[in-house]
Parts: structure tokens; C-alpha cells; sequence
């Protein structure tokens, strides 16, 4: 009962506290440019979820080899690197063999697993000293952080997009950066919580 | 970038890659390093100096070697290159003793993942010959060193009210610029700092730059035929419940498209929506936007306005109605529901049981 | 056929913001009451900054100068009147200066914001002083200001609060530590009254605030005592900035919805997410972070509340047309 409730404290601080978009900036141009198209807002994510879970399950693991653990911090990131392209690699080719999906989705499938917001939870949970189960809880966060995002900027863009009395130099991508600068601050608010503490 | 290849030369690649077309400030792309790490001078120049090489190194690559390879596994490898690169230099770096990797943080190796690389290969790097993928790549690596410099000293200036770690004042005048929020209002308005300059100075491109806004449009054309092949219910028919529900099952049965046996599943929902390819998308995050009320349904799926918000303030109960008329209508409605709106509006009495 | 004629409201009607103004006089009389010139010097310069930023981001960002609708002077008068007395008068000009320069012109001026500009402009300051922001001078030490402890800082703190650690009086009139504006309960429910006769529809916002506010702190008491959860109420209520931005912050028209469930509910959704704030926040004063979510999550849950009730409106209405033509049918054939 104790792990479900640290992995959903995991998950939470993922979502809210430190959300990896607003908070960390990880991620975020994808982020920014998926929020345009929502109909790839569930499967994107559910990807990003998948790859971070299965990333920061394996990297926790490799944590514990004592060759691993107490190396110094590049050969770490050298290692998650190598597990996460690893695991990328895999689950393309799995997907390959079982449903043969074009050259389009398997492209996707790669901005999915290769970006710096899937990369930063093995490490992030490796500097928070996280254990298997927060792991997980991170992982499924992070996908639930980026589905929040999505909806969120989508919703900016939108009335952005009908907002015709934005200034000519702030047309476009200008007010974009604002709003999200907005949507930063706004969860900032929960940023540096005792409760995580 | 400009639109054909026989456009191309190493001085239009260069200006379309640091301005023009600038990675961060005009595509959205590699915001991470900008927005949460160049919270100070020198990481933002180590940053710069890590993305520049990186670039050169794997688009060259890219453009030489690894043409032959499929899209999805040439990601992969883009990654495992930067690593290789990124890596070693964190450890020599470390070992040397500079206070620098550890105030870049985990965003040193994140590196290795920044999307910039990955796009500027495919959507340039493998198209083109190694001699202006090199130029490429050096003026996306000049366009985001910029960006990232420019940040960083004022990020650095402002928020700790220090300059590569000398004190310029003695006090921090606005703290929380340090912070990712601040990333991203440094961003927006050096974003409309660099519009305005395009518009005024080098206005012969500045047709890349509009904020356009893509008519919207209509919904799948096969889509309408099918519409026009469902049976209607017509006035001389007695509408009970029964007969609504049959004839929503008929069409129903009618409007859904042949799918192949054993293709129904979730992993064939997530392979349709999500094949479209991210390596070709648009050059400008305008683009991007514009493609918005496409996405959300076009005509049938407004997007959400201020006045979709409001009614009038004039007490005239209709004004209610009217906004319940603009209400965004799923494209999964019921058919019957479809029929009535239909039905309602030519007839110009729907709005009374819509609020 | 009779001609409609086009209401502009926003041309021909009183600037709701005129008409905030105008009610934060009463706050700006109690601040002076209690804290002398400072507290009036700081909103005069906070007023200015609005007023001179206004005018500067209208000249640099090429838009349109609205300074008639006196949402400039607002946000300068709000934001000054919930900063302590003896708070930093540079930073709280940088604090109008961005909620106006960052928040306001850049997205097309007052009513085209998606975000409260006074939210922001403070949440803005919290990040950057934090310490500044939430320590509050006593009242009246004769020989200047000293540090004193506000009621949310008791609560964050978990202090253990019991009903005669402070004196009821004294918070109802504002004898309490705190932002200069904020403490007095009598004159912001003053406020509210006047509200009530000048923008009756402004309130229910206010309303679903307060009553979410009011349901958390009755749920989940900060205080140990024997009638902990209406100490609770009592205490949570009349701490921080909640008050004040129950009539003056949760009410701007530019933000809200304007249906009368929808406001209720966007009320309520603020005052949740500015209870969260305070129970789970970095800071003992969260509202104004609930205000910016509240800006930022409304447009998407709004669409779905619309989206739901057109629905049901529909289902209901073929219905009742299927009824009917079934009558009519059973009646042709029985004359048949």
C-alpha cells in the first residue's frame, strides 16, 4: 500500500510540482509543436509515458550493478542514453514485425522516445534517489505532465490563433512564448512544495 | 529554408539558418537547453558550443553515410552520436575540474536528445550533398548559439545581476528570470524583437514570417458523399423512437468505412493518428499554427474564441443561444442529433432549448 | 422590419474598470488609515508605472492605447494595495510594469488578456521576492515598521492556532499584519456590497470563490482546537489575499466567463486550486497562481461544459419531437 502511495506521490510531483514542461522546460518544443495537432495528443503521450517507465525501470536496475553506481556522472548518462536508444530500437522493431505500421509512424515513434523529456527522467530519478516504484510513478507522470501540457497550450493556441488584435510583432510565435511563459508561472506556484520535501 | 533546391547557396542556407528560419525563436524546435539551462552566460556558451559542433558533426554525417538507412533506425543513431560526443567531453570536463558541467546540470547530456539535431538532419541533412549540410548545420548552430548566448546573458544579467559570474549589480533585480518561466518571456520577446527586424529590414522575406491562418477546411470529402447517401427522415414519415433508432442504425452502418478484419484495435487507432510524419512538418511554428483549426475540425469545430465565451449583456436571452450554436458539435454525434441540428437550423428554432 | 442597432458595450458603457477603481478607494482609505502616506505613496507609483508602461507598450509594440478604460491605473492601484506598506517601490513598479508590458498589450490589450494581468504581475513578484512579499510590518510601533506575523503565515506554518490567539475583532477591522488593502474584512465586504449595485453579475464569481474557499477550510482544518473547522473557516477566509481577490481579482470581466453556472464554476475552480495552493504550495499565499490556472484550464473545460449541455439540449429536444409526432401519428390513425 505504501509503494502505490509513493508511486502516486511520484507521479503527482511529476505532474504538478515539477511538471517536466513548465517547470523543467523538458520537452518542450515538442511539446509546443504536438499541441497543435490534438488529435495525437493521447497516442503521443501514451508513448512518452511508455518510454519513460520502461527507461526508468531498466536504468534503476543498471543502478544497482556496483560498476555502474558508482561511476561518475557522464558514464551514467552515457549508459541511460545507450538503454533508452536500446529500448527505442526495440519496441520499432517489435512493432515492425507485429504490425508492420509505415515509415511515418515509426518516425513519430522516434521524436517520441528520443527527446530530452523522456531522456531526463532516468536521470532525474537517479539524482532524487528514487527506487523501483517511484521509477514508475515518475514515468507514468511524465506522460500525464505531457498530456497536461498538450491540452493546456492547445487551448492558448487556439484562441491565439482567433485573437485578432494581437500586436503585429507579436503575431504568431512571440505571443505563443508568452502564453506558455504564462502557464510556467502559473505552475510555479506548486514548485519547491514541503510536501515533497 | 528557401523552397528549392536550386535556390540553395552556402549564403542563403547561412542567412535562412540564423534568421530567417532561426531553430528556436521561428521553429520551436530545441527549446529545452534555451528555456531551462541558459539561466547564465557560460553554460549558455558551453551549450552553444556543444549544439554548433554536434550539428556539424551528424549532419555531415548524416548527408555522407547514412542515406541509405531508414528514417526511424537514422534517430537512433543521431542519439548514439551525441552521446559519443557529448559524453567524453562531460568526463574530461569533470576531470579538469570546471565548475561548469555541474552548473549545466543533467542539461549538458540532455543534449544528445535535442531535437534540433534529429530535424535538421532529416529534414535537410539527408537531402542534401555534405557541402551544404555543413553550411546547414553551421548556421543552425549559429541561429541557436545566438538565441542561447543572447539568453543567457540577459537571463544571467537580470536575474542574478551578474555577467559570466561577476557582479554587475549588487543586487538581483528580477530573480525569477532565472527560473523557466523566465526562459520563455525572454524567448517571446526576442521572437518579436527578430519579427520586427525581418519585416523592417529584410522585408523580401518577410512572406515567411505572416501569422497565416489556413481557411478552414471542410470535412473529408468522402465523408460528405456518405452524407449524402444516408437516408433522411422525411416530413411524411411518422418520427417515433423506434423508427429514429432503426434508421440511426441503418445509417450508422452506412457512414462507418470498411475496416479490415483485425485492424479495430487500440495499437491500429494509435498507428492512424499518429502516421503523419514530425521530419516534414512545417519550417515555422506559423505554419504549424495555422494548421490548427484544420485539425480541430475545421468549419464544423471553430476553435474557441472570446465571444464563444460570452453572451450579451444586454439581457436579451437569445444571446445565450447564439452561443450554444457555436458550441463545437463532435464529430461523433449521433446521427440523429446531426439530422436535427440540421433540421432545427433551417427551420430557425433551434436556439429555444439550447440554453 | 426593424433595424438592429450595434451595442459596442465596451464604447458606450462605463469602463468596468472605472467602476473598480472607484470601489478600491475603500480599501486605499483603510490602508492610509493604518499604515499613513506610505502605503498611498506606493500605490500613486504604481499607478504611474501602469499608467507610463501603458503608454511606452503602445508606442513600441505598435497597438492601440486604451488608457481611457483605466485598466492601467487598476492594476496599478490592486497590485499596490496587496503589497506590505514598506515593500520595495522599484520592485512593485516592475511588477505593474510586467503585468502590463508581458501579460496585458502583448496579447491586444485589456480585453483580449487570457491571463489576469494582476495575478501575474504578483505571482511575478512572488517568485522574485518572496521574502519581500510576505513579511508585513505591524501597525503603529511609533517608531516604524517591524516584522510581524499574518494570519496565513500562522496557518502555513501549522502553528497551533487556537480561538483566542487573536482577537475576532481585530480581523474583521484589519488590526492584523498584512498586505496593505487586504486586512480589513468589514471594508472588502464593503466593497462587495458596493460591487453587488454597480456589476451584480461580477459576484457570482466572487461566490463560487468564496464557497469553494469556505467547503475546503470547513473539510480539511489548518487549526487544532475544540471548533477547529469554524476556526478554520474564520481564519482561512479572512487570511491573505483571499478576500480582496474574491471581489477585485476572481470578478475581471476580461477572463470570466459569462454565464452565471459558468462563472460559479470558474469561481469555484479557483478558490479549489488557491486552497490546494495553500495546503501544498511553496507559499503561504497561493491565489493568485489559482488565478492564472484558472485563466489557463477555463477555456478547455469550458469547451467540454458547452459541448455537454448542447448535447443533452438536443438529446431532450428530439425526444420531445419524437413524442410528439408519434402522438400526431397514433391520432392519424385512429381517424383513419
Amino acid at each position: 500500500m505504501s509503494g502505490f502511495f509513493n508511486m502516486i506521490q511520484a507521479a503527482l510531483f511529476t505532474i504538478f510540482v515539477q511538471n517536466l514542461v513548465f517547470n523543467g522546460g523538458y520537452g518542450s518544443s515538442e511539446a509546443i509543436r504536438m499541441s497543435a495537432k490534438p488529435k495525437r495528443f493521447l497516442p503521443f503521450s501514451i508513448m512518452i509515458a511508455y518510454f519513460s517507465t520502461v527507461t526508468a525501470v531498466i536504468c534503476r536496475a543498471l543502478d544497482n550493478i556496483k560498476e555502474i553506481g558508482k561511476q561518475n556522472e557522464a558514464v551514467h548518462s552515457a549508459v541511460f542514453g545507450v538503454v533508452l536508444v536500446l529500448i527505442y530500437i526495440a519496441t520499432a522493431l517489435l512493432l515492425k514485425i507485429t504490425l508492420a505500421p509505415n515509415k511515418k509512424f515509426l518516425s513519430t515513434l522516434g521524436i517520441s522516445a528520443v527527446n530530452t523529456l523522456v531522456y531526463a527522467v532516468p536521470l532525474i530519478n537517479r539524482r532524487a534517489g528514487y527506487g523501483y516504484i517511484e521509477s514508475i510513478g515518475t514515468g507514468i507522470g511524465s506522460g500525464f505532465a505531457f498530456i497536461v501540457a498538450l491540452l493546456l497550450i492547445n487551448a492558448g493556441l487556439r484562441m491565439l490563433e482567433s485573437n485578432k488584435n494581437i500586436p503585429r510583432p507579436f503575431k504568431g510565435t512571440p505571443a505563443m512564448f508568452l502564453y506558455v511563459a504564462m502557464l510556467s508561472l502559473a505552475f510555479a506556484g506548486f514548485a519547491g512544495s514541503p510536501l515533497f520535501a | 529554408m528557401p523552397d528549392s533546391k536550386k535556390e540553395l547557396s552556402p549564403s542563403k542556407v547561412l542567412l535562412f539558418g540564423t534568421i530567417i528560419k532561426n531553430p528556436i525563436l521561428v521553429q520551436v524546435i530545441g527549446l529545452c537547453p534555451a528555456v531551462a539551462a541558459s539561466s547564465s552566460l557560460t553554460v549558455a556558451l558551453l551549450l552553444s558550443f556543444v549544439t554548433t559542433v554536434l550539428l556539424i558533426i551528424c549532419e555531415v554525417f548524416a548527408s555522407a553515410v547514412l542515406k541509405p538507412l531508414s528514417s526511424w533506425f537514422r534517430v537512433a543513431v543521431y542519439m548514439i552520436m551525441g552521446l559519443l560526443f557529448i559524453c567524453p567531453l562531460m568526463y574530461i570536463l569533470d576531470e579538469a575540474g570546471f565548475a561548469v558541467v555541474n552548473n549545466a546540470g543533467i542539461y549538458l547530456p540532455l543534449m544528445a536528445a535535442n531535437s534540433v539535431v534529429a530535424l535538421r538532419c532529416e529534414k535537410f541533412a539527408v537531402k542534401r550533398n555534405a557541402f551544404l549540410s555543413f553550411y546547414d548545420a553551421l548556421a543552425t548552430g549559429v541561429g541557436v548559439s545566438a538565441v542561447l548566448i543572447l539568453s543567457g546573458f540577459v537571463r544571467e544579467l537580470l536575474g542574478s545581476g551578474t555577467v559570466a559570474g561577476r557582479a554587475v549589480f549588487d543586487f538581483a533585480p528580477l530573480p525569477a528570470l532565472t527560473m523557466p518561466f523566465g526562459g520563455f518571456v525572454v524567448l517571446g520577446f526576442s521572437a518579436a524583437i527578430l519579427k520586427w527586424f525581418i519585416s523592417a529590414f529584410l522585408s523580401e522575406y518577410s512572406h515567411d514570417m505572416p501569422f497565416k491562418i489556413k481557411k478552414a477546411q471542410k470535412r473529408r470529402p468522402q465523408r460528405v458523399e456518405e452524407k449524402a447517401a444516408r437516408p433522411v427522415l422525411t416530413a411524411e414519415k411518422a418520427v417515433t423512437p423506434a423508427a429514429i433508432k432503426a434508421e440511426a442504425s441503418d445509417t450508422a452502418k452506412a457512414v462507418i468505412p470498411d475496416i479490415p478484419k483485425g485492424r479495430e484495435s487500440f495499437a491500429d487507432v494509435l498507428y492512424n493518428s499518429m502516421s503523419a510524419d514530425m521530419f516534414t512538418a512545417e519550417d515555422s511554428f506559423d505554419d504549424i499554427l495555422a494548421g490548427i483549426s484544420a485539425e480541430s475540425g475545421g468549419a464544423d469545430n471553430p476553435p474557441v474564441t472570446r465571444e464563444d465565451f460570452s453572451v450579451s449583456t444586454d439581457g436579451n436571452g437569445d444571446a445565450p443561444r447564439e452561443e450554444a450554436e457555436r458550441v463545437i458539435i463532435p464529430v461523433d454525434l449521433d446521427l440523429v442529433e446531426e439530422q436535427e441540428i440540421s433540421r432545427a437550423i433551417a427551420s430557425g428554432d433551434e436556439g429555444g432549448s439550447a440554453d | 422590419m426593424a433595424v438592429k442597432t450595434v451595442i459596442k458595450p465596451d464604447r458606450q458603457e462605463r469602463s468596468f474598470y472605472f467602476d473598480m477603481l472607484a470601489i478600491l478607494v475603500l480599501p486605499a482609505v483603510m490602508a492610509w488609515y493604518y499604515y499613513g502616506g506610505a502605503a498611498l505613496r506606493l500605490v500613486a507609483i504604481c499607478m504611474l508605472t501602469g499608467t507610463l508602461s501603458e503608454t511606452a507598450g503602445a508606442f513600441f509594440m505598435r497597438c492601440p492605447r486604451c488608457l481611457r478604460d483605466c485598466n492601467s491605473l487598476f492594476i496599478g492601484a490592486a497590485t499596490a494595495l496587496m503589497l506590505p506598506a514598506d515593500f520595495p517601490p522599484l520592485a512593485a513598479a516592475a511588477g505593474v510594469a510586467f503585468a502590463v508590458l508581458a501579460v496585458k498589450m502583448p496579447f491586444g490589450g485589456t480585453d483580449f488578456s487570457p491571463f489576469t494581468p494582476v495575478a501575474a504581475g504578483y505571482s511575478f513578484m512572488c517568485l522574485c521576492w518572496p521574502d519581500k512579499i510576505f513579511s508585513y510590518p505591524v501597525l503603529d510601533t511609533g517608531t516604524g515598521y517591524v516584522k510581524g506575523s499574518s494570519l496565513a503565515n500562522m496557518l502555513s506554518v501549522n502553528t497551533s492556532i487556537r480561538p483566542n490567539t487573536i482577537n475576532v475583532f481585530d480581523i474583521l477591522t484589519g488590526s492584523v499584519p498584512g498586505a496593505a488593502g487586504v486586512t480589513c474584512i468589514i471594508v472588502l465586504l464593503g466593497s462587495a456590497v458596493c460591487l453587488a449595485f454597480v456589476r451584480r453579475r461580477a459576484l457570482i464569481n466572487s461566490a463560487g470563490f468564496v464557497a469553494a474557499c469556505a467547503v475546503m477550510a470547513l473539510l480539511f482544518p489548518r487549526v487544532y482546537s475544540e471548533n477547529a473547522r469554524l476556526v478554520s473557516l474564520l481564519m482561512e477566509l479572512c487570511s491573505g489575499l483571499l478576500m480582496f481577490s474574491a471581489v477585485f481579482i476572481v470578478t475581471d470581466p476580461a477572463t470570466s466567463p459569462e454565464r452565471p453556472l459558468h462563472r460559479f464554476i470558474y469561481g469555484a475552480f479557483a478558490g479549489a486550486v488557491c486552497m490546494l495552493l495553500r495546503y501544498f504550495g511553496k507559499f503561504e499565499e497561493g491565489v493568485f497562481f489559482a488565478v492564472l490556472m484558472a485563466n489557463a484550464a477555463w477555456p478547455p473545460l469550458q469547451e467540454r461544459l458547452l459541448r455537454r449541455e448542447k448535447k443533452r439540449a438536443l438529446r431532450k429536444k428530439v425526444k420531445q419531437r419524437a413524442r410528439a409526432s408519434s402522438a400526431r401519428g397514433r391520432e392519424a390513425a385512429e381517424n383513419a
